[in-house]
């Protein structure tokens, strides 16, 4: 079930907001989807993202898939623990398997996500 | 569109400009929403590091350190290209196969193993994964699911990049051993007798078209993608020359010692 108090990109990031900051992950749905995770590579702090725009891969069964900024903002905090342990991910995507926090830079971005439901409805039609 | 397969049958070219072309491939499939499938070889043998390996680690086996090296799109271990043959597929998000990325490592390696049975070649899918704590270098001596196996040897992998629902896949088919890695036995060093036509990528590349789409056509690479690849082509023969300077030349100390 995805937490109705996330906001959702269809690429399958999480939008979690504290005022202008926001933490960013990918779902459950996305989790599984993948399956065996075994690199992930994450920016560092202080990059600009745009939103839609790529901020990482992460390779699972050979292959690597782009993760992609859901709002715009400036990274000022990524989750350290992560490439290194993936069962974070696997075990709690939305909660110790965040993977960055950015300051947002236009926050109206973030009505344009999807909520749960909307989210649940991509996943349930295959998107 | 996504019913009619562009087959490339290309000329034997470099790492950076091979890995170039699968990437202006698989941009242009993104663009355009047509599905491409090449064949191709490499004019020099050349080791293709997966997405996230480190320089480092080729450094360390001295029988590869100095090969022309390039990294893939793609993921999993280190490649040796010399004698192989090589393909690549792109998908568009809209083809059924895209929206199914792990199934299409076993609907194209079906059409190997049919191809390689008819040759007269025991082959079989692995079946099973084992992702272990330390992976081994080379991608040969990894096992994963969809691997090609002839007498308990891989003789063939795939690996892929999804971007934004399209997909790029490429594999190799190992065809004899390289005098850079000689544990690595290819058809040729596993089946005595093998037929000349095994490696007529045009008879391969028919055959998996139809696995892809219900018509193909022998195609030019795009004059777009082949622009575009030429760009990207410079850009990864750059970063590879930095990765030489930086990583290489302490080796040859090293060996030297």
């Amino acid at each position: 079930m995805a937490p109705v108090n996330l906001k959702y990109a269809k690429t399958h990031e999480w939008l979690s907001l504290n005022g202008d900051v926001g933490t960013i992950g990918i779902s459950d749905f996305a989790v599984k989807e993948l399956t065996d995770l075994v690199y992930m590579g994450l920016p560092n702090v202080g990059k600009t993202l745009n939103i839609g725009e790529v901020f990482g891969e992460i390779e699972s069964v050979k292959a690597v898939s782009d993760l992609y900024a859901p709002v715009s903002g400036e990274v000022i905090e990524v989750n350290s623990n992560l490439p290194n342990d993936l069962d974070l991910l696997s075990k709690d995507a939305f909660g110790k398997g965040w993977l960055i926090k950015i300051r947002l830079s236009n926050p109206g971005e973030a009505a344009s996500l999807l909520d749960a439901a909307a989210y649940e409805r991509e996943c349930a039609a295959g998107h | 569109m996504n019913d009619l397969i562009h087959v490339i049958l290309d000329e034997p070219q470099s790492g950076a400009r091979n890995m170039a072309v699968d990437e202006a491939l698989l941009e242009e499939s993104l663009r355009s929403g047509t599905v491409f499938l090449r064949l191709y070889r490499w004019s020099e043998p050349t080791v293709s590091l997966g997405y996230f390996q480190k320089e480092a680690e080729l450094c360390r086996d001295p029988r590869l350190a100095n090969l022309p090296s390039v990294r893939r799109l793609s993921g999993g271990g280190a490649i040796l290209h010399h004698h192989e043959q090589t393909y690549s597929c792109s998908l568009p998000p809209s083809h059924r196969l895209a929206q199914q990325p792990y199934q299409l490592y076993f609907e194209i390696h079906a059409i190997f193993i049919a191809w390689l049975t008819e040759c007269g070649v025991p082959v079989a899918p692995r079946a099973s994964n084992s992702v272990r704590k330390q992976e081994p270098f080379l991608c040969f001596q990894r096992e994963a699911a969809p691997d090609l196996v002839v007498h308990g040897h891989k003789i063939m992998g795939s690996a892929q990049r999804r971007r934004r629902g399209a997909v790029l896949q490429h594999g190799s088919l190992l065809l004899k051993s390289s005098e850079h890695t000689p544990e690595l036995l290819g058809l040729c060093d596993l089946i005595p007798k093998i037929p000349d036509t095994i490696v007529a990528s045009h008879l391969i590349a028919q055959r998996l078209a139809q696995c892809l789409g219900s018509a193909s056509v022998i195609s030019e690479l795009p004059a777009l993608v082949r622009a575009e690849a030429r760009k990207m082509a410079i850009e990864i023969a750059a970063t590879d020359n930095s990765v030489a300077q930086n990583q290489k030349v302490p080796i040859v100390q090293i060996s030297t010692d």
